[in-house]
């Protein structure tokens, strides 16, 4: 489904306007790179990827006014993108330094020996949980937006959802 | 919302995933993006930009190219090339009879490594024009 907001950006993107593209990154930048610095692991590599799918928007520009969900074409874009780094690179292992840096030990009441062990347990679930929960928390897709991004059906999407958040507490508990 | 209900237990897994703090793009990555994006909407220019390169690059490499066309067509008379020094210094003394074999030979060594060239014999300009290579 199209929101009204989206309805006017694409228009604007797809005139080619400045201030559309600066409006589109200001709006999905932050959320899509955390997205996929959970897929990828590595700064610099989610960087790469977030650089690729805006830079695809312009290229496609034109093409714009069909994309019926805006927020969760971005996100597939994101998870192509990512899906060529990671074939090109392969996944890397995160040093224990990495591995802090990604847990976001400033997390708001969350000491950072826990912010680690949560953060361990997100690399310990499959991938295809792991990506529903990045598309989920970090990139607040709604089930229908996460079930569109990744052709499965919402019911799918929330069932995956509810198994990685039942790891995810073992894992803790553990 | 969407009608999906955690348990508790789930649900405060949830808050705490979503309760981390990320640090928010850097304005060093914006303007890379912004840039990226610039560049990819204004494509033309950017063809234009390479195309210019391309043929100051083509410029570059045919004046070089003729330069050294130049300098070797200077450098080494036609009848020197691919010749041996013995070669060369029997066809020096068949031009320049008033040579002994011995000062062809050595012209010939000469001329086979060019910047080994003495003073006596005119030292570097001997190779920089057509005039130093008159000896018929």
């Amino acid at each position: 489904m199209l929101r009204p907001a989206d309805d006017s950006l694409i228009r604007e993107l797809a005139e080619g306007r400045e201030e559309a593209f600066v409006a589109l990154y200001d709006r999905f930048a932050s959320s899509l790179l955390r997205v996929a610095v959970r897929l990828l692991g590595s700064q610099q590599d989610a960087e790469d990827a977030v650089q690729e799918v805006f830079v695809g928007v312009v290229r496609v520009r034109a093409r714009l006014p069909k994309v019926e969900n805006l927020r969760a074409y971005l996100f597939a874009t994101l998870r192509r993108a990512a899906a060529r780094l990671v074939a090109a690179r392969r996944e890397r292992v995160l040093s224990p330094e990495q591995e802090q840096a990604l847990a976001a030990p400033e997390a708001k009441g969350v000491d950072s020996e826990q912010a680690v062990r949560l953060e361990r347990a997100l690399r310990m679930l499959p991938s295809e949980q792991r990506e529903i929960v990045a598309l989920k928390i970090e990139g607040a897709l709604t089930f229908a937006e996460i079930a569109g991004v990744l052709a499965i059906s919402p019911n799918t999407a929330a069932s995956r959802y509810r198994y990685a958040l039942e790891k995810l507490r073992a894992a803790l508990e553990a | 919302m969407e009608p999906f209900d955690l348990p508790p237990e789930l649900a405060e897994i949830e808050r705490r995933l979503t309760d981390r703090c990320h640090p928010p793009p850097t304005s060093v990555f914006r303007e890379r993006v912004l840039s990226a994006m610039r560049a990819e909407r204004s494509p033309k220019r950017s063809l234009w930009n390479v195309a210019a390169v391309l043929a100051a690059s083509v410029f570059l490499c045919l004046n070089f190219g003729l330069s050294l066309t130049n300098h070797r067509a200077w450098s080494e008379p036609q009848w020197l090339e691919s010749a041996d020094v013995e070669t060369s210094a029997r066809s020096i003394r068949q031009r320049h009879p008033d040579l002994s074999a011995w000062e062809a030979h050595q012209f010939a060594i000469l001329l086979q490594s060019p910047p080994a060239l003495p003073a006596s014999l005119g030292g570097n300009r001997a190779w920089e024009g057509e005039e130093s290579w008159d000896m018929r």
